[in-house]
This record gives structure tokens, C-alpha cells and sequence, in this order.
């Protein structure tokens, strides 16, 4: 191809000019031949290639701009990777092999590993494969994006043989065996299918395209515009139309000022080292490169001493003295922006944005690799209704169908737990054709009557029959939820029904067994469809969906067949990686939000490139995880830092607007982070030039950015203290819920007065409070039956009765595995101690229901309690005995009132409150029942105590008394957390009381009541 | 589940009666437009959607496409010989229904040419088909976004992508593809016979379906228009 009749036709836009503008105005003007004026018919047909869609968009804009009114007949506009295979000779285009589309090409590579590791299964690596199956797309994609690199760069993985020689590492010759799977499989597979690597495929075209040019010179101009050549084949394509009689080649932003020492120096982190490379690979010398438009002006010279390669920078004092002026002018417009953290930095930037608005017909783009910082400006901008084209979209997971196709497959890999199901059916979508309302009511009773099914049984059998159970105890009165109780018998009707058909439709994804790809996709949109019938696939949303999901069956057939769980992970993943951009006529016209790539070739009135910290623009060079720099540059692969080169060159381009914003954050997510490599060199230059660099620096933003935010003064909210009327007071309380009273009246109230119930959290697991009850249960039953007498086996019994309490929860292995070695250690314990608890006993009497009522200021009060146990002794007292089987309360706590549990028990009856008529207590005891080490404990809280038990019961029952007494009176309010035990306990209210609120602001407890 | 689109059937055989003189001699499918005969466009399409079999019919010059498929770099093309009958457009589908298989199939108008931007029309066809809802899928256009029509339109856009006749204030013309189930020429008549005969059905049913094309559509109805299509294309 270089048998060129002349010198190649390469020219050149400074790096501060509006490449496309200065290219429309010169094609206009009979560029690259004078033909001036030029001849219209001509000009259409005149081709020009620029590197996107985009920019072959914005060109077209500018013509038409330029033409006016006046009709003009437009070159033919295209990006560069467009070939047009029509005008390929059938020879060419008409042989190649189809392409395969990119995810049928992952599902292939997956597939390839799984062969693989089958059969490499002695090697470490394809153990770890083979266990980690959520990694094998991660792992699929990442070996394709090595090959994808090598496309690129024009590179031959085959030549990674030559490594096998050499002595190389042995988990390394285990990598470069797995490299196969791209190196010599995917190709022979490819083969076999006679299919075509898309990119290998558009590689081929272009080059094709390289050769037709070159074969059959175009009789009308061919230019190429904008293009750095980072692609092998595009530059084939590049240096065909240079040597093209009619043909020029455009770059952007060569150079061409920088001195022969500099150039000399320039690496792979230079932004004019893609540029270099590619004036060599056109066979043309720096100097020879035309100069299209103006000379650069000041903005690109300071970039240019900016960048300049730093083994040269001694050249700066003298170089920039001589630059003086220009540096001073390049000022002019051009600010650096420090803020304190990510959050502040994007509230500036909208600030920017927003005050471009200002001026009519002023455009302004928020230009950043950071797609974090983007997505806080969208939000930023919202305050003001700005609603920002972000070029990059966001995550299709958030739209509608496709969030709810992410929730079933969650909800299906934790295999449909209440809180997956909960997340599931509470989807706006998922109304399972009843409409959204009436879905909203059956969901909330599922929620009440099915979600917390004993113990942590699972899945979608478990609720059914948590559902049949509750309805069965309501039916019974032995389930006390309200909510639950408040249903009729059509609601209970109505409910099941609704679960029915949610069951029926979320079954065919439980456990379903292995199969192709195609069926367990099939069986998620049957899903999908059968939770929300009424989806219309119409909506943008659901179309990008539906397309993904075509995409995904069309390349089924690639996917290696096997277990429902694979394939649904890889749908997640694939879902996971979809982005969606919301309708582009709702975003403003005059502000966008733009990655490097999309920002090239574009020019606002005012760019801000943000996110320049280190690390984040330029970005850490990542090589990727297959090979070192030796195998790289064996093969021909370019370095990871040319990356920051081609970032660079971004950011010199993007310089060029009229007026830039530079902005970055000390702080990221916490940590602190430095200004970008360039930003510091920014201020070292401008102060070499003897100017000073705090002029360019924006402190006005920041401050405005910090004070939007500002609360002029937080005042935290009071502590509740709510004062119902006395006649809407409660009058009956258990035992239990007197020390509730003492230590946190406001729950009394939020029961009792407000009716509300705590809920336990979904999908908790088997607690402490189930197993209390269940060892109470099983202690009880053995009391009943043996009252008077002991058993011969005591503990033989024991574990009798405790097997078949256990039955209920036998599927459970916490239950299994935990609970039962604890409750059989306590068996042993109780068989060892109830003998000596006995002594002196006449008959032992458990679950023993008492009450009393009494008048307090004239009104009658209840005060009720069930007693675990009360011994009558032989000397005609009694003996109240509590399992616990947490922490028995102090002796301390019991004899100040606090917790007078056992101490009213024993008031009731000296009253005569229970069966027994009245008695005398002569002991309360606590038998702590936990299984643990010790299994148990006995404690008398009263045997330091300087009053007896019948004392107390007195004296805590006339406290009580006067408690409510003061509970009459209007004014005593009932306070969150008035003594509770310990500081960091727990109320079931703290958030209705809002707590955390006045935690800070109010002293709890006495002194703040 | 098989993938809808597999195959599909290329209308080839009319008389392009608007479209003369130039279809005096040639078949209207071959007429170029852009150095190109229009069918080829159409192939081209389905070369894109990786169609994997196309059944063209002919009847009016069918010499000349019978010629024209030897050139067809692919997708693999069986003729439909019609030569000794006139079938419109249903009776055409109806005779080759054996070749086209069991699942839904493309059928394009051999002078269908449209413009796509983004994702292509026939896989947006084939992402939106739904197997249990529909028996045929139209790809139609805002007459807004044509070149060289002037009807009115033809279907109305309802909600889900359900279509009833209409014309006017909102209706969206046929660009001529379609996605269709076999199914629904179960009850179809022998011999010649519309396939608005057929659509009529289907809508009856609350089973006839549409699709807005994004692009833009090039309709290449009289040899005024070919001058019109070739400036869109450069657009």
C-alpha cells in the first residue's frame, strides 16, 4: 500500500480549535482540493469519516448550521467503522462468514471453560473453576476482553507458544493453558459454526475497505477526520485514503510545536503518542502535516507544556519566559476547582451547569470517566428540574420489568424466603392481573398470615401451610395478631387464593432440575409474564428489555446446558450489565453529561472535566490478569499506560472550549485522594511562567456549593410524653407488664392504647424467644404430670417429652443441631437438681393462672399474671418458682420493685388471686433453664435481702398501686425509656418514639421525664 | 421454545403496476435504487437478523428473479414458483406455507426499504413478539418519518401494541414486514385472497399487533420516488 504516487495528504486541526467546525468550513471552502468555489455536486460527493455516530451527527448539525436556509446537498457523512458492505465487492464482503453476536460469544466461551475444566479437572485452577460458578461469565468476559485487546492492537496470541518453552512458573503454565480457550478454541469453534468474531469480522471490512480504495481510487474526495488510528485496522483504513489521490486525512490535535527533543521523549502516557505512532504508520514527517484553520492559540500551547514529557522539562524556564504572554492569555476562562469531597464536587459542577443556562444558546457538558460523579450530578440537577442526557444511561435493572425479572431471580436463588417474596409481590408490576390496589391488600395480609412461618422453614410450601396454620389458630383464638384476627372468612378466602396463583406461578423455578439455556430462560418470562399479566412490552423500558431477553435465546443455543441456577446467575449478570437511556426528549437540550469516548470531537461553550484526581482521570493502568509485561510486549499487545496517553490527549482536546472548569475532590468515599498528575503540572507551569496560578483557582463555587445544603440550626426533636385522657388509661396489666410500665411507660401506651403489635423481621431465624418457650413448654408438662411424685428416670422422661416438642421443628437443623444437645445437657441438670428442689414439698403445681382486682381512685384495676410454678411446701407457705432461660434479674433489681414480677405473683396470692386460696410466700426463686455451661442455675433474689418475700409483695403491690394512681392523673405522661435496665436495651417503640432523634438532645430516663 | 424468525417469506411476485414504464421490463423488485435492486435491501435485512432460510415468491418476470437468486450471497433462498396463478398477497403465503416451517415467520414486501437507527426493526419484531398473545406483529411508521408516501395511514396504535384500522390524526402506515404464526392461515381461503382478509381476523380477536419503526421508511411507489429515497439515504 505505500506504492503512493505522491506524498501521503495528512493534515492537522490544533488542539484548541473545534476539529469538526474547522473541517466543515474548509470542505465548504474546496478543501482538500481548491476548487474554489466549490462545485455543490461535488461536494456531495465528497465522503467523510469520523470515528462515531456522534460526531458523524454533530458534523451534519454543523452543515446544516452553516448552509442556512439555503439548501445544500450534504457530503456523505460516516463513521468509520461503518463499512458499507454493498460497495465491497461480492468477492469480499459476500464470503465472510456471519457475525456472532456478542453474548452468543460469551455463552460459547463459557461453555468452552466448563469443557475445559472437565477436562483439565487434575489441574488446581479447574478445581476452583469448577467450584465457582457465579465467576464463569466474570471469567468468560474477562479472557474476551483479552482477546478483544489483541484485535485491537493487532497483536497474535499464538505466539504465546513460545512461552511454553521457556521455564516459566507452573500456575502461570496453567493460566497460558487456559488462554487456549481463546487462543485455539474459540477460533476452531468459530470455524466449525462458519461464523465470525463481530469485531474480527468488522476488522476484515474495514480492511477490505482499505484495499478496495486503494484498488479502485474513488474519483471524489475521501477524508477521514478526528481519528487518533488506537485500531490496526483503522489504520490500514487511514493510511489508504492518505495515499488516495483524492484522499486526506485529518488528526486531531497534532503537535506540532513541540521540540524534537520532546517529541523525541514522548512514552505511551503522552497524549501525543497515538499521534506519533500513527504519522509514522502514514509514512509522513511531523513537519509535513499540514496545519488546517488557525495556528494554536494560548489554551493549546499551555497544554502542550503541560503535557510535555517531563525528561525534557528542564527546557521549561527558558521555554516558558519566551511563552509568558501566551500562558497569561491561556488564563483567561479557565479555572480549577477544588472541592472537599465527591459530593461537594458534583453540587459545584451543577452549579456550572446550571449558571450556563443562564445565557441563551449556551451550551455547557459535564465531561468525566467518572460514572459515579456523573450519576450525582443527574441528581444535583434535579433540584433545579434539569433532567441531563447522560450519554452512558443507567442500569436497565432499575426500569420497571426488568427490576422485577432481577427480584424473581433473587427471590429464586434464596429459594423464595419471605423476604425475597415480600420484595417480589410488593412490585408495582407484580399485581398478578388483580390490579395494584387489590394486589396491595392480599400482600399485606400474606404478610400477616404467612411470612413468619415457624422456626426458618423455607420456600413457598412453607407459607402455604403458615397460612393454613394461621387461619386454623385463628379460627381456634390461639393466634393472638390482631390484624390476623380482624380477617374474615372471604378475606381468608381471598388470600389463599391469592397465594395460589403467586405459588403456582413461582414454582416452575423452584428446583427446577438441569436443561438447556433456552428452557430456563423460557421458564423465567413465563414467570415474569404470569406475576405481571398485564406488562406492556411496548414501554421503551420493557422493549430494551425484551431485546436483551431475544438476544439472549437467539445465543441460547451456545450456553453450555446444565443447572437452572447458572443460567439464571448469567441472565442476572447480563441484566446486571444492560444499560437503559430513558427517552432523549425529556433531557435539555443545551446540557449533557458525557464519557471521554462520546466527549470526543464535541465542543460546549463550557466544559467541565471532572473526577481529575489520580486514579480516576488519568485511571490506574490495568493490564488485566492473564499476562505480564514481558508476554505483552512478546506479542505485540500495546501497555496498559498507553490508556493514560489516549486520556490525556481527551483531556488537551476538551481544553480547547472557551470556558473550562477543572475540577476534583480530596476526599472519595471516605478516603483521601490526590489532584490528577496534570492538575499539579497545570500550576507548576503557570508559576514557571512567572504568573500566578491562584488566579485560576474558583473558591466562589465551592462556597456556594457548601452553603446550599446549610441548615441554619438544628433543633432535635422532644422526647414524646403523651398524656391520653385517664378514662381512655388502661386498668388491667399482667405481671409482666408492670416492670413494662416501671421502665418504658411508652410502650404500655403503644400497646395498649395504640394497638400496635410488633412484628418480628422477616426471614428472621429462630430465636432465643422460641426456644424459651419451647423449653418452658416441655418443663411445664413435665410439672403437670408429675406433681406430687418424681418418676423413677427423671431425666429418661424428661427427654421424652422434649423429642416431642421438638417434633414441630424436627426439619430445622439449628433447632436439630443446636437446640436439642443444649436441651438434653439441661434434662440431665433438671433430673440432678429437682430431687433436692423437691425436698420439703407436698405439691408442685405449674402454668397457674391468677388475678386480683382492686379499686384505685375509685375505679376498678386488674392485675393478672400466670405463674410458671408454685410449690406448696409441707409447713402449709408457698414457693414461687421462674424458669428463665435468659439472665434472671439481680436480687437488687428484684428488691427495689424494679422487676416485681414474682414479688405481685406473690401479692395475688396472699389476695387469694390464684386456685390455691390465700397464701403466704415464704421464697420466690429463680431457675435459670438455658442449657448451657452450667446447663442451669438456681438463684433466690431475695437471700441477701433485708425484708422477706410476703414484705415485699406488700410493699411492691401498694407501689403499684400508687403507679397507677399516678397514671390517673391527666398530667403523668407515658415516656419512652424511663428506667430501662441498661442504657443500650432495646424498646420495640424506639422508632415510633424516634429515639435516635431526642437520644442526643434529652437525658433519658428519671431526670428527663 | 424455538426462536420466532427463523425463516421468511420475500413477496416478489407483484406487477409494480405504479411503478411503470421501468416495470414493463423489469420486475419491480430488481428496479435499483442507489446502483441496488430493492430486494436486495430487503435481503440484506435478513441477512442482519441471521434469517436462516427465505422463500421469495414470483409470478410477473419470474425468469428475472429466478436469475437474480443465483446472485444472493444469502441468506439461503427457496423459490416459490407462482407462474401459473395470481394469489396476492395471502393466497402467495398460503402455497408456501409447507416450506416457511412451524414457528412465526418474517415476510417482507420485496420493495419494503427502510432506514434503521439503533437496534434493527426485525429484531425489535422478534423481541416483541409474544407467542401467546398475538398471531401477527406489523412494523409500521409515523407517515411523519416517510418518503414518498402520501396515504393517510393505516392502523392505529393502541396500548400493548394493539392495532385496529384506522386512518388520519394518528394512524401509522404498513411498511410491509411482518412477523406471523402459521396459525393464522389455518381457516384461510384456497386461491387468491388479501392478507388484509387475514388481519381483519386477527383484530377481531384482539390479535393483531404493531411496532413504531424509529428509523425512517423509504417508500419506493413511483419512479418519482427512487430520486427522493436515494437523497434520504445519504440523511
Amino acid at each position: 500500500m505505500g506504492d503512493s504516487k505522491g506524498p501521503p495528504h495528512v493534515f492537522t486541526i490544533a488542539a484548541d480549535q473545534d476539529v469538526l467546525a474547522v473541517l466543515a468550513d474548509a470542505v465548504l471552502a474546496g478543501f482538500p482540493h481548491r476548487t474554489s468555489p466549490p462545485d455543490p455536486a461535488r461536494l456531495a460527493q465528497t465522503t467523510i469519516l469520523v470515528p462515531n455516530r456522534r460526531s458523524a451527527q454533530r458534523l451534519q448539525d454543523i452543515f446544516h448550521a452553516r448552509a442556512g436556509a439555503g439548501l445544500i446537498l450534504l457530503p456523505r457523512i460516516r463513521p468509520i467503522g461503518d463499512v458499507d458492505e454493498d460497495r465491497l465487492a461480492a468477492d469480499q464482503a459476500g464470503d465472510l462468514p456471519m457475525a456472532l453476536s456478542d453474548t452468543a460469544r460469551l455463552f460459547l466461551v463459557m461453555d468452552l471453560i466448563v469443557q475445559w475444566t472437565e477436562q483439565n479437572a487434575d489441574l488446581g485452577i479447574a478445581r476452583d473453576l469448577a467450584a465457582g460458578g457465579g465467576q464463569l461469565q466474570a471469567l468468560a468476559q474477562s479472557l474476551l476482553d483479552l482477546a478483544d485487546q489483541a484485535q485491537e492492537d493487532g497483536a497474535d496470541l499464538a505466539r504465546l507458544n513460545d512461552f511454553y518453552d521457556a521455564d516459566i512458573a507452573g500456575h502461570r503454565r496453567a493460566i497460558l493453558d487456559l488462554l487456549d480457550v481463546i487462543r485455539l478454541h474459540l477460533p476452531a469453534a468459530l470455524h466449525r459454526m462458519d461464523r465470525l468474531d463481530a469485531r474480527q469480522r468488522r476488522n476484515a471490512l474495514i480492511r477490505a475497505e482499505a484495499e478496495r480504495l486503494t484498488r479502485e481510487p474513488p474519483s471524489a474526495p475521501v477524508i477521514a477526520a478526528g481519528s487518533t488510528g488506537t485500531f490496526a485496522a483503522t489504520r490500514d483504513l487511514l493510511r489508504a485514503i492518505a495515499h488516495l489521490p483524492k484522499g486526506a486525512v485529518v488528526l486531531p490535535g497534532l503537535d506540532r510545536g513541540l521540540d524534537d527533543a520532546a517529541w523525541a521523549a514522548i512514552n505511551p502516557q503522552h497524549p501525543q503518542h497515538a499521534l506519533k505512532n500513527l504519522v509514522t504508520f502514514l509514512g509522513v514527517k511531523r513537519e509535513a502535516v499540514a496545519l488546517l484553520g488557525p495556528e494554536p492559540g494560548p489554551r493549546a500551547l499551555l497544554a502542550s507544556e503541560v503535557m510535555r514529557p517531563s525528561d525534557t522539562s528542564e527546557h521549561w524556564r527558558s521555554v516558558l519566559t519566551e511563552k509568558h504572554d501566551a500562558i497569561a492569555a491561556a488564563r483567561h476562562g479557565l479555572h480549577l476547582l477544588k472541592a472537599r469531597d465527591r459530593h461537594l464536587e458534583a453540587r459545584a459542577i451543577a452549579l456550572l451547569l446550571r449558571r450556563a443556562l443562564a445565557t441563551p444558546g449556551r451550551t455547557a457538558a459535564l465531561i468525566t470517566p467518572d460514572r459515579d460523579l456523573a450519576r450525582r450530578v443527574k441528581n444535583e440537577m434535579r433540584r433545579w428540574q434539569v433532567t441531563l442526557d447522560d450519554t452512558a444511561g443507567e442500569p436497565l435493572s432499575r426500569f420497571g420489568a426488568a427490576q422485577l425479572l432481577a427480584l424473581l431471580i433473587t427471590a429464586a436463588a434464596e429459594g423464595f424466603t419471605p423476604a425475597t417474596i415480600v420484595a417480589l409481590l410488593q412490585h408495582p408490576l407484580a399485581d398478578l392481573g388483580l390490579g395494584r390496589a387489590a394486589a396491595m391488600v392480599q400482600v399485606e395480609r400474606l404478610e400477616m398470615a404467612g411470612l413468619r412461618p415457624p422456626g426458618s422453614d423455607d420456600g413457598l410450601a412453607a407459607i402455604s401451610r403458615a397460612i393454613t396454620q394461621a387461619r386454623l389458630m385463628v379460627r381456634d383464638k390461639s393466634l393472638r395478631s390482631r390484624s390476623a384476627s380482624a380477617l374474615t372468612e372471604p378475606d381468608w378466602h381471598d388470600l389463599v387464593q391469592f397465594w395460589q396463583v403467586a405459588a403456582a406461578a413461582l414454582t416452575p423455578l423452584h428446583q427446577p432440575g438441569d436443561g438447556d439455556f433456552a428452557t430456563h430462560l423460557a421458564r423465567l418470562r413465563r414467570a415474569l409474564t404470569d406475576l405481571a399479566p398485564a406488562l406492556d412490552w411496548t414501554l421503551p423500558e420493557h422493549e430494551a428489555l425484551a431485546l436483551l431477553l431475544a438476544d439472549m435465546a437467539e445465543a441460547a443455543p451456545f450456553f453450555p446446558p446444565g443447572p437452572f441456577a447458572r443460567a439464571a446467575t448469567a441472565v442476572a449478570q447480563r441484566l446486571a450489565a444492560a444499560t437503559h437511556r430513558p427517552r432523549a426528549g425529556m433531557t435539555h437540550p443545551r446540557l449533557a453529561i458525557m464519557g471521554l469516548l462520546e466527549a470526543r470531537l464535541m465542543r460546549p461553550h463550557v466544559a467541565v472535566l471532572g473526577g481529575l484526581n489520580e486514579g480516576k482521570w488519568p485511571a490506574q493502568p490495568d493490564g488485566g490478569p492473564w499476562l505480564n509485561r514481558p508476554m505483552r510486549t512478546l506479542i505485540g499487545l500495546a501497555q496498559p499506560e498507553r490508556a493514560i496517553g489516549q486520556t490525556a490527549h481527551d483531556l488537551v482536546q476538551a481544553m480547547g472550549a472557551e470556558e473550562v472548569h477543572l475540577t476534583w475532590a480530596e476526599r472519595i468515599g471516605g478516603e483521601p485522594v490526590g489532584p490528577s498528575r496534570w492538575l499539579l503540572r497545570l500550576q507548576a507551569v503557570v508559576q514557571a511562567a512567572g504568573l500566578s496560578a491562584t488566579t485560576l483557582t474558583d473558591t466562589t463555587t465551592p462556597h456556594w456549593a457548601a452553603a446550599l445544603d446549610a441548615a441554619s440550626a438544628m433543633r432535635p426533636r422532644p422526647r414524646p410524653a403523651p398524656r391520653p385522657p385517664p378514662a381512655l388509661r388502661p386498668r388491667r396489666f399482667s405481671v409482666t407488664e408492670v416492670e413494662r410500665l416501671i421502665r418504658d411507660p411508652y410502650a404500655i401506651f403503644a400497646r395498649k392504647l395504640l394497638q400496635l403489635e410488633p412484628l418480628d423481621a422477616l426471614g428472621k431465624p429462630v430465636d432465643a424467644a422460641l426456644r424459651g418457650s419451647l423449653f418452658h413448654q416441655i418443663i411445664a408438662t413435665f410439672n403437670q404430670a408429675f406433681p406430687q411424685t418424681l418418676p423413677a428416670d427423671p431425666e429418661a422422661e424428661l427427654l421424652r417429652l422434649g423429642r416431642e416438642a421438638f417434633a414441630a421443628h424436627a426439619h430445622d437443623p439449628e433447632v436439630r443441631h443446636f437446640w436439642w444437645p443444649r436441651f438434653v445437657s439441661l434434662a440431665r441438670w433438671l433430673a440432678a437438681t429437682e430431687t433436692a428442689l423437691r425436698q420439703g414439698v407436698a405439691e408442685v403445681r405449674a402454668e397457674i393462672d391468677g388475678a386480683i382486682t382492686f379499686a384505685v381512685g375509685g375505679l376498678e384495676h386488674r392485675l393478672h399474671g400466670r405463674a410458671d410454678r408454685i410449690d406448696h411446701l409441707v409447713d402449709g407457705r408457698f414457693r414461687i418458682i421462674d424458669y428463665k432461660t435468659g439472665e434472671p434479674p439481680s436480687g437488687k433489681q428484684v428488691e427495689a420493685g424494679l422487676s416485681p414480677q414474682l414479688t405481685l405473683e406473690a401479692a395475688i396470692l396472699a389476695a387469694g388471686g390464684f386456685p390455691h386460696g390465700r397464701g403466704t410466700t415464704a421464697e420466690i426463686v429463680f431457675v435459670k433453664a438455658s442449657g448451657g455451661t452450667p446447663p442451669g442455675k438456681i438463684t433466690n433474689p431475695l437471700a441477701r435481702a433485708s425484708h422477706t418475700a410476703a414484705d415485699l409483695a406488700l410493699a411492691h403491690f401498694a407501689d403499684f398501686k400508687k403507679l397507677l394512681g399516678a397514671y390517673q392523673q391527666q398530667a403523668t405522661p407515658y415516656v419512652p425509656r424511663y428506667r430501662m435496665l441498661r442504657e443500650e436495651d432495646e424498646s420495640d417503640f424506639d422508632h415510633l418514639s424516634r429515639f435516635a432523634e431526642w437520644r442526643l438532645a434529652t437525658p433519658t430516663g428519671e431526670e428527663g421525664a | 421454545m424455538s426462536f420466532p424468525g427463523h425463516s421468511a417469506m420475500v413477496l416478489a411476485a407483484g406487477f409494480g403496476t405504479r411503478m411503470k414504464p421501468l416495470t414493463l421490463t423489469t420486475p419491480k423488485p430488481l428496479i435499483r435504487v442507489a446502483g441496488k435492486p430493492l430486494i436486495d435491501y430487503a435481503m440484506d435485512r435478513l441477512r442482519e437478523a441471521h434469517v436462516t432460510r427465505a422463500v421469495v415468491n414470483m409470478h410477473y418476470l419470474a425468469g428475472q428473479i429466478e436469475s437474480w437468486a443465483a446472485t444472493v450471497p444469502g441468506p439461503p433462498i427457496v423459490l416459490s414458483d407462482e407462474r401459473d396463478a395470481i394469489l396476492d398477497t395471502g393466497g402467495g403465503i398460503s402455497r408456501a406455507l409447507p416450506l416457511l416451517g412451524p414457528d412465526p415467520f418474517f415476510v417482507l414486501n420485496a420493495d419494503s426499504f427502510w432506514l434503521d437507527v439503533g437496534i434493527p426493526a426485525l429484531s425489535r419484531l422478534r423481541a416483541l413478539w409474544q407467542d401467546d398473545a398475538m398471531d401477527c406483529l406489523l412494523l409500521l411508521c409515523d407517515p411523519a418519518r416517510t418518503t414518498g408516501y402520501d396515504g393517510a395511514g393505516d392502523f392505529l396504535l393502541h396500548d400493548h401494541g394493539r392495532l385496529t384500522r384506522g386512518k388520519g390524526e394518528g394512524a401509522l402506515a404498513f411498511i410491509g414486514a411482518y412477523l406471523v404464526h402459521p396459525r393464522l392461515f389455518a381457516d384461510a381461503p384456497a386461491g387468491a385472497y388479501s392478507m388484509n382478509l387475514l388481519w381483519d381476523r386477527a383484530i377481531a380477536h384482539g390479535r393483531l399487533f404493531g411496532v413504531a419503526h424509529k428509523g425512517k421508511w423509504l417508500h419506493v411507489g413511483t419512479p418519482e420516488a427512487i430520486g427522493l429515497a436515494e437523497t434520504a439515504m445519504k440523511g
